[in-house]
């Protein structure tokens, strides 16, 4: 009876003295760090969002960074910047540092990125010329749309597809892919979507031809953004082509149809 | 009287173990080793027969894995070994066997020698493998013999029992998440007898019954799907050409979730084939041939990112082990291994329209040879020494040739003992674990030229002394040494199977504590493990050290069982832990898809730094009363506890939510996901 006793009261001991207990968990909080996504188009001028990333406590908002030297250099001379925000509607961006000028197709092979920012942090980075991308064709197929380009050689090259259907002006389904291709494998991309044609009243394909850095750039963020949402996979550190800083600085070529 | 007396002198002549005798005579009393002639002996005291082991490697009975690691109710044999010294608890359940702060993928398991590829049952809270199909249970961390090869840190062996059954005897477990039964009987007497034992879980006929009588609901939310089975079959027979046995293990397991964390469907299956045969040559030369398969199948669609992979290892191999005994004081042992290995990969779009691209295969293929030498000498009735040293040769698109060496001495007095090893581990499979939680789609990459073998110097001291017969302690000191590590550089392998390395170096240290107390109504253990495993590898961390997923710094284990009538017990466990190190983004930034039609600002989180988050501290308690009672012929038990008695919400991963002000702003919140809560169970035991 007394062990019997004596046993109750340690279970009892256990249930009452111990609460149930919530897991704090706190954000480690890093430094912030200067963000470039500069992108260089022809037909548009030369743009940089020049930005600082948020800590974990911070708002999400976009950081703009002011008063910072930002130009370029290219083989025909430099190219300089103005620092003016403003949102390109043309290309759904906001820029806060832009030329004056637009970009013309053939006019330089390489573009330097150098930016000083007030406070005398400086950013670093290199581009060159990728060759103009014309769509031949898009067959907008049951499953899929397949989109047939001009590009060829034997180096390899890297691709991004977006399409869009409208309805009544709007965006309804957007899907965007990137390719890896090299010889053999075809000049054409293929990107699955089901369901995408029934009540649409335009499709559009952009064809993007990119360079290995941004290809590499897009595809961690498109990994880092995954495994923020889902434990399941691993984390994946941003791969940048900015010396000194976060984001990338890339020339790319572009061509846009109407599918439908 | 006499026959303690008895024991205790011989053994102090066999010299191994020493007795601690306790003379008295008329007005003097002495401690002496060895009783003298001339004293009378009017009294003797058996205060230790046996100095306990100064080596760190644990063994298990069925009835310890019972006694010790029970999980819900059920014998748990990963539970039972985490709750020793070097072992961690992985999460709050338990994903594999972490040991001395080396990779799951570090420890073999061995089922009477053919290698297994482990990995877990139910998310972790069942191990590959049932308790009840081994008459014992082996964890090798040091001092390790060389016919055991192929891993870096340790060798779990899975022994099934030698002896044909004699009579039909069967036993039946009904717990609150699965079922067993095990079955055992003679085909021939004592010649030939098969042992059986199957496992299932339910939860999977549970979740599937709540979905569908709740689909379609509002506010319904779908229960996992998750179930899973083993079946182990072990034929014994016992001829003059030796002893045959035949082993089996197969398993497999599913798990459909489909939430805002995880949107999965995945099977995976193993399967183990292995003969074991061992024959006695002469009187002092003794023959053991292990030889069989292994293959293990991972098929997970991941639903949110439109990808399937498919994963297949197999491992077939063959070895041929001599023990000689030549004398008393010393023995020869020395043997032969060959073993092939092949992996293979697909990863694919899970829809149909995309078959012309995005469907990537990885084949793979290595093969390893080798041959061992190892000595054991009794240089005086107190020291032994152990030699010897392994010489492989693996091939895969590289060839690569290795010895791997082993030291080992005993110096063992009264009931005292010092144990000092050295050697050298080679592992030519990498395990990789492509998921941020501990889901077993394991990818065991074959050594090749960017993944080169790893090997390990192990360096340990243990000391061991028994104080009286109801208590024993132990504390051993560890140095691993890795020098040629790879590391997996961050990559979702689902879409891509491009797998980038680095190579570069680690190490591990710590020490270790354990504490025994038995008597004839209590049982009480404790184990306490510092520990530190760093890795550097050029390019990550700007090649700084830094701590690895599992580098625990403290663990603590407790374990109280009281035994306070014959047929009651009453079991209390607990564990604390450092919280594991895992990688979380020290920022965001607004990245922004230029000359997309649908644009906008998408926050993208920044990782700077790898394992940069440690963790909060992890413990639970466990308890458990158990019933022991007859109903004619047959012996039943029922066990009926609490696991997570205090509910504690045992951290399994991090997530992030975007919160939103009342006035708009919005912040990121970390949340921790747990998996188990406290859970009552109960679970009825039958043996007849």
């Amino acid at each position: 009876m007394k062990q019997t006793l004596c046993l109750l009261g340690l279970i009892a001991g256990v249930m009452t003295g111990c609460a149930k207990l919530d897991v704090e968990v706190q954000i480690p909080e890093g430094p912030s760090r200067l963000v470039v996504e500069g992108l260089l188009t022809p037909g548009y001028p030369a743009e940089v969002m020049l930005t600082e990333s948020n800590t974990l406590q911070d708002e999400l908002v976009l950081l703009a960074v002011w008063n910072a030297r930002v130009s370029m250099d290219t083989d025909t001379g430099t190219i300089a910047t103005r620092n003016i925000l403003y949102k390109k509607t043309d290309r759904r961006i906001m820029i806060n540092y832009g030329s004056v000028d637009t970009m013309r197709e053939g006019a330089h092979s390489y573009f330097k990125l150098n930016i000083t920012t007030k406070d005398g942090r400086t950013l670093r980075a290199a581009t060159k010329v990728v060759s103009p991308v014309r769509i031949k064709s898009v067959e907008l197929n049951k499953e899929n749309i397949v989109t047939h380009h001009d590009l060829l050689g034997n180096e390899p090259r890297y691709l991004r597809m977006y399409a869009a259907t409208y309805k009544q002006g709007k965006v309804a389904m957007s899907k965007s892919m990137l390719y890896q291709q090299g010889p053999g494998t075809g000049t054409s991309c293929v990107m699955p979507l089901s369901n995408y044609q029934s009540g649409t009243d335009s499709i559009t394909v952009t064809l993007f031809h990119i360079q290995k850095e941004y290809y590499d750039y897009l595809t961690s963020v498109e990994n880092a953004n995954s495994a923020f949402s889902d434990p399941l996979l691993n984390p994946e550190e941003i791969i940048s082509n900015i010396t000194g800083g976060l984001g990338i600085f890339t020339y790319y070529t572009m061509d846009k149809v109407r599918a439908k | 009287m006499r026959i303690i007396a008895c024991f205790i002198v011989l053994l102090l002549a066999t010299g191994t173990a020493t007795a601690q005798v306790t003379t008295t005579s008329k007005d003097t009393s002495q401690h002496t080793a060895q009783p003298r002639k001339s004293d009378t002996l009017v009294r003797v005291t058996v205060i230790g027969v046996k100095a306990p082991t100064p080596s760190a490697n644990i063994t298990l009975s069925r009835e310890d894995i019972v006694r010790t690691g029970s999980v819900l109710g059920e014998a748990n044999i990963y539970e039972a070994l985490q709750k020793q010294a070097g072992i961690i608890h992985t999460t709050e359940v338990n994903s594999g066997l972490f040991v001395r702060g080396l990779n799951a993928g570090n420890t073999g398991m061995l089922l009477d020698g053919v290698n297994t590829f482990s990995g877990n049952h139910l998310l972790g809270i069942y191990p590959p493998a049932n308790a009840d199909a081994f008459s014992k249970v082996q964890l090798l961390k040091d001092n390790i013999h060389p016919k055991y090869n192929g891993f870096l840190g340790s060798y779990l062996l899975l022994e099934t029992p030698d002896k044909v059954p004699d009579s039909v005897r069967g036993q039946a477990e009904l717990g609150i998440l699965t079922s067993k039964l095990g079955v055992q009987a003679p085909v021939i007497r004592n010649k030939l007898g098969i042992i059986s034992n199957v496992r299932r879980s339910y939860f999977d006929l549970i979740s599937n019954t709540y979905n569908r009588l709740n689909k379609g609901k509002a506010d319904y939310s779908p229960l996992p799907v998750y179930g899973f089975y083993d079946w182990n079959n072990t034929i014994v027979l016992n001829s003059r050409a030796g002893l045959f046995k035949l082993n089996t293990m197969s398993s497999g397991d599913r798990l459909s979730m489909d939430d805002s964390q995880l949107n999965l469907d995945g099977h995976w299956k193993n399967l183990t084939i292995g003969i074991n045969w061992q024959y006695q040559l002469t009187s002092g030369l003794c023959l053991t041939v292990n030889a069989g398969t292994s293959r293990y199948q991972a098929d997970a669609s991941y639903k949110s990112i439109g990808r399937q992979l498919q994963n297949e290892v197999r491992e077939s191999g063959a070895g041929a082990d001599f023990h000689w005994q030549l004398d008393k004081s010393y023995s020869l042992d020395y043997g032969l291994f060959a073993k092939s290995y092949r992996l293979s990969m697909t990863s694919s779009s899970l829809d149909a329209a995309d078959s012309t691209q995005q469907h990537i295969t990885v084949d793979k293929r290595a093969e390893n040879i080798g041959a061992y030498i190892y000595t054991t000498i009794a240089v005086t009735r107190h020291l032994q020494v152990r030699l010897g040293t392994t010489v492989s040769r693996y091939k895969s698109d590289k060839p690569f040739t290795a010895l791997a060496p082993t030291f080992n001495m005993t110096y063992t007095w009264y009931q005292q003992a010092i144990n000092v090893s050295i050697n050298r581990q080679l592992q030519y499979a990498h395990l990789y674990v492509p998921t941020g939680i501990q889901l077993p789609i394991n990818i065991w990459y074959p050594s090749v030229k960017n993944a080169p073998p790893a090997d390990a110097w192990h360096v340990t001291a243990g000391y061991s002394r028994a104080f009286g017969h109801k208590i024993k302690a132990s504390m051993a000191a560890y140095y691993i040494r890795q020098p040629h590590q790879t590391e997996f550089l961050d990559k979702n392998y689902f879409s891509s199977l491009d797998f980038k390395t680095v190579q570069g170096a680690g190490a591990s240290r710590g020490v270790e504590l354990n504490a025994y107390y038995t008597s004839s109504q209590w049982r009480l253990e404790a184990h306490y493990t510092y520990g530190k495993t760093t890795g550097r590898f050029p390019g990550i961390n700007e090649g700084q050290a830094y701590p690895l997923p599992y580098d625990i710094r403290h663990k603590a284990d407790m374990v109280i069982q009281w035994q306070f009538t014959p047929r009651w017990t009453f079991s209390l466990s607990q564990y604390v832990q450092s919280g594991g190190v895992i990688t979380m983004p020290t920022g965001l930034y607004i990245h922004q898809d230029a000359d997309l039609g649908d644009g906008g600002l998408q926050p993208v989180p920044v990782y700077t730094v790898r394992n940069n988050y440690r963790m909060p501290l992890s413990h639970r308690m466990d308890v458990s009363v158990k019933h022991a009672f007859d109903l004619g012929k047959i012996r039943c038990s029922w066990t009926a506890g609490i696991y997570n008695t205090y509910s504690y919400q045992n951290p399994y991963f991090i997530y992030f939510k975007i919160r939103q002000t009342e006035d708009g702003e919005r912040y990121l919140q970390a949340k921790t996901k747990s998996i188990l809560p406290m859970v009552p169970f109960i679970s009825l035991h039958t043996e007849f």
